[in-house]
């Protein structure tokens, strides 16, 4: 058998061949002197990263964070009856409200105006003789009388 | 010991997408040590990795309405980390290799004070920290996840985003190019 590759050699030490690749590996591993010293090399490698001190913060960074985390949004499982259309109600309400207002005075003006007599201005603008004045062509103040 | 020190990450997960603080904190505890020494060997600079630790967890806690539950925490962690900290080399014009520098020493994690009789253990690790500060950035990070991390082979290639095979002649090749660069 000739020499592995060292992609064979590096998966041998890795442990990550197949059974049968494996056991073919470990029988030439035994005539050969060279792969040997290669694979020992590899798990010396191994056995020296691991064992490499390793630094550590030394203090506790949640707490550190706290201030920069922002709440997470929260999952609603189930929408409201109203749906997004909830954030409408009180301008809905205010409007409804403003429109019955606006109703009630009109109406209040509406109704003075029918039982009461005509303002004395609208009378000066529309009506060609002043109260009390002469009508100086009878067809015209009659006329302008019969308009509504 | 936190209050939810005894649950899996992915509980903790699901608690923290419900807005639970205390758990997403159970997980920084957990993690910081793990991102940070992972950082300090990619970026080779203490105070660059904990600027980019802190960054992976808030970028995490903004990321987690995203995550599920069949992607395991730790790999998901770690790509958000590698990113940070790919982002960071671009930036910095540090990609390919950098000669340390006898100042850059500082950069490397200093071992625990050491009497003379490990003076030697010291120097190897410090030979090993410098063989390993030398490698291309893509085989320093694959070593460290295999070997530090101790992650399996599918585990990488989730972080890496890369396929089985190419973990596999990944890892030959750092391993290759560490010992080339190890003191004989």
């Amino acid at each position: 058998m000739t020499c592995p590759g060292t992609e064979e050699l590096s998966a041998y030490a890795d442990h990550m061949l197949t059974p049968r690749e494996h056991a073919q590996l470990q029988q030439h591993l035994q005539g050969c002197p060279a792969c040997q010293h290669r694979i020992g090399e590899m798990t010396s490698l191994q056995h020296a990263l691991r064992a490499l001190p390793s630094p550590t913060l030394g203090f506790d960074l949640a707490s550190r964070l706290e201030d920069r985390l922002r709440p997470q949004p929260q999952r609603s499982p189930a929408r409201h009856w109203l749906g997004n259309w909830s954030g409408w109600v009180p301008a809905g309400l205010a409007a409804g409200m403003a429109l019955a207002s606006g109703v009630w005075l009109g109406g209040l003006l509406l109704g003075s105006g029918a039982v009461g007599a005509r303002p004395a201005t609208m009378v000066r603008v529309f009506d060609p003789v002043p109260p009390g004045g002469l009508c100086a062509a009878a067809e015209l103040c009659r006329l302008t009388k019969g308009m509504p | 010991m936190g209050i939810f020190s005894h649950l899996q990450d992915d509980e903790c997960v699901a608690r923290a997408q419900r807005g639970d603080r205390a758990a997403f904190s159970e997980l920084v505890a957990r993690y910081q040590d793990r991102i940070y020494r992972f950082l300090v060997r990619l970026t080779r600079s203490q105070d660059d990795a904990l600027e980019l630790t802190q960054e992976t967890f808030l970028h995490a806690y903004e990321a987690l309405e995203r995550w599920r539950p069949e992607a395991r925490f730790t790999t998901w962690l770690f790509q958000i980390a590698r990113n940070q900290a790919f982002d960071w080399l671009r930036r910095h014009k540090r990609v390919e290799f950098v000669a340390l520098e006898d100042d850059d020493e500082a950069a490397l994690p200093d071992p625990a004070p050491a009497p003379d009789a490990a003076l030697e253990t010291r120097q190897d690790f410090h030979a090993l920290e410098r063989a390993l500060a030398r490698l291309p950035t893509e085989h320093r990070e694959i070593l460290l996840l295999r070997e530090i991390e101790e992650m399996s082979y599918e585990e990488i290639a989730a972080v890496l985003d890369i396929g089985l095979g190419t973990v596999k002649s990944r890892i030959a090749r750092a391993r290759t190019g560490l010992l080339e660069k190890m003191p004989r």
